[in-house]
């Protein structure tokens, strides 16, 4: 936890400085227009909750094999990755400033994802294949994120659809890895298909401890009294490796079976849906879409 | 100003400990296993060292299984045939990358350990179809070689001498002698000291099926102890022993550690210092290591069974295990490293203080596919370097080079 301090702090930092900045600038453009009432609706607070499913997508940066080929070519032991296809979940809790049509959010979150790849190796004799070994490995791995956005209401009507950008620091909390080995044996007499049964493993160590990235997206916020009701895509474009490169053939158990992570980034869509509550009241009977 | 340093710290900060690609961390620690798409193709690990260049050379063995046309008045039918082991070298750079693939002419075949540096070059000894031996130098990238002729049969063991020629043990099938001898970098045999065996006994059938790989595979060894004294483990009147001698003459035993027949004896030994070895010996299947063990060199018969009672025993080791040593540096301390063969298909490292013989650290590589024990050598940055045989979905052997970081050993 005390890892965590620190860059929670230096977030709390940014967003006291960029609040600030709003601050003094409200200070020198004074609007005489405005009634006390307007003037307190120009700012408000929000907090929520919001959760929903993400994928992902690896970006290669540099491919790492165990398999060294003697007489076929390298490419051959590249990974494929199967882009898009794991669904991870996330939970988030929002916390957002508002000061009329811009926003500043802090949204820490729970993130889960899943990507996948597969290998794919054949031995042959003169050209008969003998033996097919298929290899897929899935990741699951939780991060603790913190992301700081800063978005724009299009509108300021009932629905309010936005778009977003920021940055995120994730820390890792937790990872497993599964590998499933399958193939066909034609040496044995006949074709033999076979699946062995999958190793899996916690992971933790092969993944970098921390990592970053930016964030851009879109969301559409639906006023229901005095909440929000909050509909919010984000992509996130992984900006370091989420592997380790320390610890790439630290499990003998992996590198044993002939796997190690290539250096990814991670990029990832996700899809949320939950709901904001106002924290400055005027009334009673104040509604926070007065405007 | 304040507010841009506020804001630039906390960016600083957590851009740090992020994860970069390095080079000096691929050199590190890597796992590498060399394949080939043959199917019937089999490689066999027998020995690895360094070069000067970081990277490393794997003398091997190559088998294959070819199909033979029938002869006339056979079935039609083509039979599989196991062709005899051929020599087979992997050169690979710093991070186990392949550099260079070397395969002898089938002339040369059951290449022996060990791969000996002298000079610029590396020599080991192989066969040809009829036992005779001879003595094959290449180069640090694998890509030349020469083969001379050694007057001498079914070579068994080798090492570096200390003045830079090699001692050779091998057998003569005829005479039913244990052959240890002096020969230089040109193949001349500068000396030689002949053990008699023992008539009536199965230990010539016994070494030439360890030379041609079809039997078990013995432990043989031959080294030289910091006195000058050579030592061989081999077979000697009737029984696979660990014998001292002076090169002066046949039948030069000075001291020798019997073992039982061919049922135990030393599977490894590591000359220390004057009679103190790092040793390891089997005994009807059981394992011991011997980490800092006195050895009588000169001086009246003793056996393994009084010499194994120090030593700690291994059950999870294979059965009768092969095993090797090596000395090395571990965070600044004098240490013995063994590996050897798990029950369970893993490599099992295991370090030991070389002063105390106390245990300080167990370290397994290699899971789900068998891995078998080459060789070791521990780098000048204090890696360890692993190198065997691993045999993919458990049935292709192949070469495989994995290098731990000596953290990792340490802990």
């Amino acid at each position: 936890m005390r890892k965590l301090l620190l860059p929670v702090l230096c977030l709390i930092v940014c967003s006291v400085t960029v609040f600030g900045q709003n601050n003094r600038k409200r200070k020198v453009v004074p609007n005489k227009a405005r009634n006390a009432n307007s003037e307190f609706l120009d700012k408000q607070w929000w907090l929520g909750f919001k959760a929903g499913v993400n994928f992902s997508k690896t970006v290669l940066d540099q491919s790492y094999g165990v398999y060294s080929p003697t007489n076929y070519e390298p490419s051959k032991t590249n990974k494929t990755y199967d882009d898009w296809a794991g669904v991870g979940a996330q939970a988030t809790v929002e916390v957002t400033f508002t000061f009329r049509q811009f926003s500043a959010s802090l949204q820490p979150t729970y993130r889960s994802s899943k990507f996948a790849y597969s290998n794919h190796y054949e031995w042959d004799d003169a050209g008969d294949p003998q033996l097919i070994l298929n290899y897929k490995q899935e990741q699951k791995v939780d991060w603790a994120e913190f992301p700081l956005l800063f978005k724009y209401d299009i509108t300021q009507s009932k629905l309010r659809p936005y778009v977003q950008v920021g940055a995120y620091y994730a820390f890792l909390i937790n990872a497993n890895k599964s590998v499933e080995t399958s193939g066909v044996d034609y040496a044995s007499g006949s074709e033999n298909k076979f699946t062995e049964p999958d190793i899996i493993v916690g992971a933790s160590d092969l993944f970098a401890k921390k990592h970053w990235g930016l964030i851009f997206g879109a969301g559409v916020n639906y006023h229901v009294g005095n909440i929000r009701i909050n509909l919010d895509v984000m992509y996130r474009k992984g900006m370091s490796l989420v592997n380790s490169t320390e610890n790439r053939y630290g499990d003998a158990r992996l590198s044993g079976a002939g796997d190690v992570m290539d250096d990814i980034k991670l990029n990832n869509m996700a899809v949320s849906l939950g709901c904001l509550f106002p924290m400055r009241f005027l009334s009673s009977g104040f509604q926070s879409i007065d405007r | 100003m304040l507010r841009r340093i506020l804001f630039f710290i906390p960016v600083l900060l957590l851009s740090g400990c992020l994860e970069e690609s390095s080079e000096k961390l691929d050199r590190k620690a890597f796992t590498k296993i060399y394949d080939n798409s043959e199917f019937n193709s089999s490689f066999y690990a027998i020995d690895m060292k360094q070069t000067a260049d970081g990277g490393y050379l794997i003398l091997g063995g190559k088998t294959r299984i070819i199909k033979e046309q029938p002869q006339p008045g056979e079935p039609d039918e083509p039979s599989n045939v196991n062709t005899p082991m051929s020599v087979y070298l992997l050169k690979a750079d710093e991070f186990g990358n392949i550099i260079t693939q070397l395969e002898l002419d089938e002339t040369y075949i059951y290449p022996i350990g060990k791969l000996n540096y002298i000079g610029d070059s590396f020599y080991f000894f192989c066969s040809d179809q009829v036992t005779n031996t001879f003595l094959v130098n290449v180069d640090q990238l694998a890509e030349f070689w020469t083969a001379t002729p050694v007057n001498a049969t079914l070579p068994i063991a080798s090492a570096v001498n200390t003045s830079d020629s090699l001692l050779l043990l091998s057998y003569d099938n005829t005479a039913l002698e244990t052959v240890l001898m002096q020969v230089s970098t040109t193949g001349a045999v500068l000396d030689e000291s002949r053990f008699y065996t023992g008539a009536e006994s199965p230990i010539e059938d016994l070494v030439l099926n360890h030379a041609n790989h079809e039997g078990t595979q013995f432990p043989f060894a031959v080294g030289q102890t910091s006195t000058g004294k050579y030592f061989f483990n081999g077979f000697i009147n009737y029984t696979f022993s660990l014998v001292f001698t002076n090169l002066d003459g046949d039948e030069d035993v000075t001291g020798i550690v019997n073992g039982q027949q061919q049922n135990a004896g030393f599977s490894s030994v590591l000359p220390i210092s004057g009679e103190s070895f790092a040793a390891s010996s089997y005994n009807f299947g059981f394992n011991f290591l011997m980490p800092n063990t006195t050895l009588v060199t000169n001086g009246p018969p003793t056996s393994v069974t009084n010499v194994q009672a120090t030593g700690f025993s291994f059950p999870e080791l294979e059965s009768n295990a092969r095993v090797k040593s090596i000395r090395g540096v571990l965070g600044g301390k004098n240490v013995i490293i063994f590996g050897s063969n798990t029950k369970s298909g893993q490599i099992g490292l295991y370090v030991y203080d070389e002063t105390t013989g106390e245990f300080i650290s167990s370290k397994y590589l290699g899971y789900s596919n068998p891995f078998e024990i080459a060789a070791m050598v521990q780098t000048p940055q204090g890696d360890l370097v692993v190198s065997g045989t691993t045999y993919i979905a458990g049935r292709l052997p192949r070469f495989c080079l994995i290098k731990i970081p000596q953290n990792e050993i340490k802990n």
